[in-house]
């Protein structure tokens, strides 16, 4: 086991064990706050189908943000004058928090899937797009030069150096909106579900189920990580010579 | 008798002119004068360095020459035309810097000219495969063709450059200090290579215009050196240097030709 995965590790077990005896010891009401053993001894195969339907949201919203933020950004950088357009209104929107949004969302789009997964993709969409424009416009004058004393076209400058460039840019966007995409589709469950860990936390915490409501913001939690992971691990293969740069 | 087969077509590149001719050219950035007003012209066949103190627009020059930036007055020409559009010539320009693409190796760097002439497809062909394996081996990279830019030396990132601009077949080669970055032993080493290339005919080389901070590699390697003033540049003097290959810096006439350059090129 490496030393950088132990210490967090054991740090996070003996926070567990501290959590576990304090509860105990001091007799706290379990709708207050659950014991580990209560939250985990509660555990129902239900709550897959609840992560399912909030990591399926997540994921197809994050998906879509990912796709149309990176085409939005090489429109931006490839036409000027849509940038100087469209730039501030993003600003705007980026800005406006998403709960403030969301209940429009689920009016327009109905309380099924399709609200969330918009939820996610607003959310998640803002850091891609402002990221990859930063990473397009990143190679340095000296580099454009080179490519116009080979009379490269702008096709051949987006396709041989401006993307390849901004994509460590792309991928460390990504993952600072795979977690956002969770909370915008838990947000998206909050205003109005049938299902998913929004919903739950919502149902649960008004009956006081609290153990219940841990479960889900522990699912909740597990969802983002194997998504930042999952990037880091394509991140690691695709963008090679950042990690062998700084190595 | 027809003029034009005499050259007297005022519109044909005039044969005694020049590869490249600079009359009374002023290289201006917003009102920061860069270089000139400056006249030279550089023959086919000749190597010329252009010597001047730091900032004096050196660097401006070349781009210049490459058609990366305007001039503001007088007027430049590559084989009677202006640069950039002179399309029947080639201008490679091997900047001061290497500026290889890290997620390329070695051997992929060397042939993004050949894919970009390519156009659309990108695909180079056997025989310009076989060009920049041919490169990589002059250049001595041979063992290193797979290899990413940061697993070179500093070194070897110039040679690649080189090799780089190589690839684009140029007619005239302008070299921005190409080893200026690097210790004197492997300073020498590649100018020897460079003068090798150059000197094989094995290329369409026509002429090298280098820009260098060295008096004695300015001797050892031109066959004229431009003695360029402070900022704005202008022409002090024109050494020629009439010496044959492989030049000795102990032989007496390299001295006297390093002594009168230095006298050209010290502040007055
Ligand atoms: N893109 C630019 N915009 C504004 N000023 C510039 C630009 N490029 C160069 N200059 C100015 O022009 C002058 C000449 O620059 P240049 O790079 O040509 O000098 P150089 O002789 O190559 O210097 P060095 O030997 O240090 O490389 C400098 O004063 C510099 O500040
Ligand atoms: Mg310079």
């Amino acid at each position: 086991m490496t030393r950088a995965f132990f210490v967090p590790f054991s740090f996070f077990v003996g926070l567990v064990i501290a959590w576990q005896v304090f509860v105990v010891a001091a007799a706290v009401p379990e709708y207050l706050l659950p014991s580990p053993l209560v939250i985990v001894g509660t555990l129902d195969k239900s709550l897959l189908t609840e992560i399912g339907y909030t990591a399926g949201e997540a994921l197809c919203g994050f998906a879509i943000a990912g796709v149309l933020a990176f085409t939005g950004a090489i429109l931006f950088v490839r036409f000027r004058t849509i940038e100087q357009g469209l730039f501030p209104i993003a600003i705007t929107l980026k800005t406006t928090p998403i709960v403030a949004i969301a209940p429009l969302l689920v009016l327009w789009l109905g309380t099924g899937w399709w609200s969330k997964v918009a939820a996610a993709a607003l959310i998640s969409f803002f850091p891609v797009l402002v990221n990859t424009v930063k990473g397009l416009k990143a190679p340095e004058a000296d580099f454009q030069d080179l490519f116009r004393t080979m009379r490269a076209d702008q096709f051949q400058v987006f396709r041989k150096l401006r993307i390849p460039y901004c994509l460590p840019y792309f991928f460390s966007a990504l993952k600072i909106s795979s977690s956002l995409a969770i909370v915008g589709a838990i947000v998206g469950e909050f205003v109005g579900a049938e299902h998913g860990l929004g919903y739950l936390i919502v149902i649960s915490s008004a009956h006081l189920e609290t153990p219940a409501v841990f479960q889900a913001i522990g699912a909740a939690a597990l969802i983002g990580i194997s998504m930042f992971y999952t990037l880091e691990f394509f991140e690691k293969r695709i963008v090679f010579w950042i990690q062998l740069e700084t190595e | 008798m027809n003029l034009r087969a005499v050259g007297l077509d005022s519109r044909a590149p005039q044969p005694d002119a020049g590869l490249v001719v600079a009359d009374n050219v002023v290289i201006r950035f917003g009102d920061v004068d860069a270089a000139g007003p400056i006249s030279f012209s550089v023959m086919s066949g000749e190597f010329i360095s252009l010597l001047g103190p730091s900032g004096c627009g050196k660097s401006s020059l070349l781009r210049a020459i490459a058609g990366l930036i305007p001039i503001a007055s007088g007027r430049l020409s590559i084989a009677g035309q202006p640069p950039g559009e002179a399309a029947a010539m080639r201008v490679g320009l091997m900047f001061q810097k290497p500026l290889l693409l890290p997620w390329r190796t070695t051997l992929q760097n060397i042939v993004l000219p050949a894919e970009i002439a390519t156009g659309s497809s990108g695909a180079i062909d056997r025989s310009e495969r076989s060009q920049a394996l041919e490169l990589v081996r002059m250049v001595g990279l041979s063992e290193f063709a797979d290899a990413y830019p940061h697993q070179l030396s500093g070194g070897m990132q110039q040679r690649a450059a080189l090799a780089r601009t190589l690839m684009s077949d140029p007619d005239i080669l302008l070299l921005d200090e190409p080893f200026g970055a690097l210790d004197e032993f492997t300073r020498e080493a590649l100018n020897e290579k460079l003068l090798s290339i150059w000197k094989s005919g094995a290329t369409r080389l026509k002429a090298v215009i280098m820009v260098t901070h060295s008096i004695p590699e300015a001797v050892a390697m031109s066959d004229r050196i431009l003695v360029l003033s402070s900022r704005p540049a202008r022409l002090l003097e024109v050494v020629p240097v009439r010496l044959s290959h492989p030049r000795d810096p102990a032989n007496a006439d390299f001295a006297r030709i390093l002594g009168v350059t230095r006298a050209a090129a010290r502040p007055s």
